[in-house]
């Protein structure tokens, strides 16, 4: 270790008026309101990062956080304070909202054998876009009227590697019900549940990059878009430039589904609001 | 029927005025949430029910007058009490405001008993 | 029915016809489209301005300007500080927003916006101030609270050093609260400025 780095616990915790100062930054930044039973979250957080920056303190580090170039400080900070792991049924209540409220209002204006198109970005390994097919197959009566188009996409292909295996761990299970797993899962191996061939062959998964505005080269043909704990981790002049793109892959009237921790009201306000029983969704002008 | 304590919801994009506003609004016996621009006020405003809606004009994402008239559009927030807290002193902007939906527009900076007395009167009708 | 795989990448249809004339058309999404070539061809971006000043679709406006925020230069910059005159609210949050993001570029030319003679543009550069990557924001915050007489740009400069401020500018801050004694918010503003600065040091 080099003499003059810092450990964590030798780096003060911020004072009530730093944090004060932290939370309303991060507030104003992400929209993410600390309250004060996750203070002590906080300021650990803070500690860590002071120490790993090797700042001399709260103020010098908050400096760097508030003013240096391209905000790698800003992001690692939000990095550091959002917690992120992804299962099966993450977030369940979009889900409930999408059978609940936003496909039969997608469905009531389709034309008859018009697809319906729903997209996963980013789908990591997978839990995402699977969560989607198996959800609304044991919850949207419908289902079987229409064709239901999924694609999951991410920028790490090893992730897409593994998504098309569509094996998984029992913390990846973790909140499904035993009648689900014994549904749509067989144990494959200590450990291990692979996910049944109905359900991967019915996914498609593609290589794509929010950053990088292709994502809308097809043109607005989704119907409805997952985006969940994405655009947090990206800086405000890539967080417009994606919620553009994401506005341009979406047909008119088209659903977006963020994050629970993340709101457009601090990326961008091209979208509608719709306020649904069990989520807050928004949507492309119809 | 209204709860016994008003709620408020105070949206500026100054996190000083929102400290201020709650504290004015808290001591004269009111319910406080906050909102960061005019868009998060929409999402909370449908949200959640509330007796009287602060709007600062000047916000980013969406202004006051768009707020207000995005609340009216909706049946849930259509006769939500709404004033409108403004920098600008002229009778045109107190026009616009009034033409947006608001209820009342003020001035900025605002005395604390014209901001007491005003949320008084515009939520009485609700209190029992 | 039921779900089914995707068929072959879809590639939407080449839009015809020159960019400019298209950025004028009636159709938001014809617009969006032509938006989008002229960010990439040269002098581009000053026709991009152009249009942000007339634009009436609200998305339509938002995408010109995060096009322009990708790219950010000097002469962007000072198109779109005119644009902080107009009587539109929306308009002016939508560029004031914009020029944040561009501080590099806005650096330069905030020095102007501090001291322009219109009190309501003063107040806009204050913000931009406060919420922009510029490192000389604590100094430039406390030099407008040291000369700045209308009250509503004090204000902002207040919200502004209590998130940047330093020590330096205690002196300011009390001597504004003298400035403007039957303020209320003034001095309230200023309480929370001075419990912001001194945090650091009580232990």
């Amino acid at each position: 270790m080099i003499a003059s780095q810092r450990r964590t616990s030798n780096v003060a915790p911020p004072t009530a008026a730093e944090l004060e100062k932290l939370v309303e930054f991060l507030y104003r930044k992400t929209g993410m309101l600390f309250e004060p039973a996750r203070h002590p979250f906080l300021e650990k957080r803070v500690q860590d990062r002071i120490a790993a920056g090797d700042c001399d303190g709260f103020a010098e580090w908050f400096g760097r956080v508030r003013f240096e170039l391209g905000g790698g400080e800003c992001q690692a900070l939000i990095n550091a304070v959002t917690v992120n792991e992804t299962h099966f049924y993450r977030e369940e209540y979009q889900f409930r909202c999408m059978v609940s409220s936003i496909l039969p209002e997608i469905a009531a204006r389709k034309a008859p054998g018009e697809r319906i198109r729903i997209w996963s970005l980013p789908c990591a390994t997978g839990e995402e876009p699977y969560s989607i097919g198996m959800y609304l197959l044991d919850h949207w009566s419908d289902a079987d009227r229409f064709d239901i188009e999924i694609t999951g996409s991410d920028i790490d292909t090893d992730a897409l590697r593994r998504a098309r295996d569509g094996c998984y761990d029992a913390r990846a299970l973790q909140y499904l019900s035993p009648a689900v797993v014994a549904r749509y899962f067989r144990q494959v191996s200590p450990g291990t549940w692979q996910l049944c061939e109905a359900l991967r062959s019915s996914v498609e998964f593609t290589t794509a990059n929010i950053a990088d505005s292709s994502i809308s080269s097809a043109g607005p043909v989704h119907d409805l878009v997952f985006c969940r704990n994405l655009l947090i981790y990206f800086d405000d002049v890539s967080r417009r430039r994606a919620a553009e793109a994401l506005y341009d892959c979406l047909k008119p009237g088209g659903f977006l589904c963020l994050g629970h921790s993340e709101s457009m009201s601090r990326i961008s306000s091209i979208f509608g609001m719709r306020v649904f029983k069990d989520a807050i969704v928004y949507q492309k002008a119809p | 029927m209204s709860a016994a304590i008003p709620k408020v919801l105070v949206v500026d994009d100054a996190a000083t005025v929102r400290m201020y506003h709650r504290a004015i609004l808290e001591t004269g016996g009111f319910a406080v949430e906050e909102a960061a621009n005019g868009y998060e006020g929409l999402e909370k405003a449908l949200s959640t029910t509330f007796d009287l809606v602060l709007v600062d004009v000047n916000m980013p994402k969406m202004d006051g007058y768009s707020l207000v008239r995005a609340l009216r559009g909706q049946p849930a927030t259509a006769s939500l009490p709404a004033i409108l807290i403004s920098t600008e002193a002229e009778a045109s902007d107190a026009r616009q405001g009034y033409a947006a939906g608001a209820n009342l527009y003020l001035v900025k900076p605002v005395r604390p008993d014209d901001l007491t007395l005003n949320a008084r009167m515009l939520t009485a009708r609700l209190a029992r | 029915m039921g779900l089914v795989r995707s068929r072959s990448a879809l590639e939407a249809p080449a839009p015809s016809g020159p960019p400019l004339a298209r950025l004028a058309d009636s159709a938001p999404d014809v617009r969006r489209t032509a938006a989008r070539e002229l960010a990439r061809a040269p002098g581009g971006p000053a026709v991009l301005c152009e249009r942000v000043a007339v634009e009436p679709d609200g998305a339509v406006l938002d995408l010109l300007l995060t096009l322009l925020v990708a790219r950010p230069s000097r002469d962007v910059v000072v198109r779109l500080l005119a644009l902080l005159s107009s009587d539109d609210a929306r308009l002016r949050a939508a560029v004031a927003e914009a020029l944040e993001q561009m501080p590099g570029p806005l650096e330069a030319e905030i020095g102007a916006l501090l001291e322009h003679a219109d009190p309501d543009i003063r107040l806009q550069g204050v913000v931009a101030l406060q919420h922009a990557r510029i490192p000389s924001a604590p100094r430039l915050l406390r030099e407008v609270l040291a000369r700045e007489g209308h009250v509503n740009v004090c204000a902002a400069a207040l919200e502004g050093l209590a998130e940047v401020g330093d020590e330096a500018a205690l002196p300011a801050v009390e001597a504004v609260r003298a400035r403007f004694p039957e303020v209320p918010f003034v001095n309230f503003a200023a309480d929370v400025c001075v419990a912001r600065i001194r945090g650091g040091h009580d232990r």
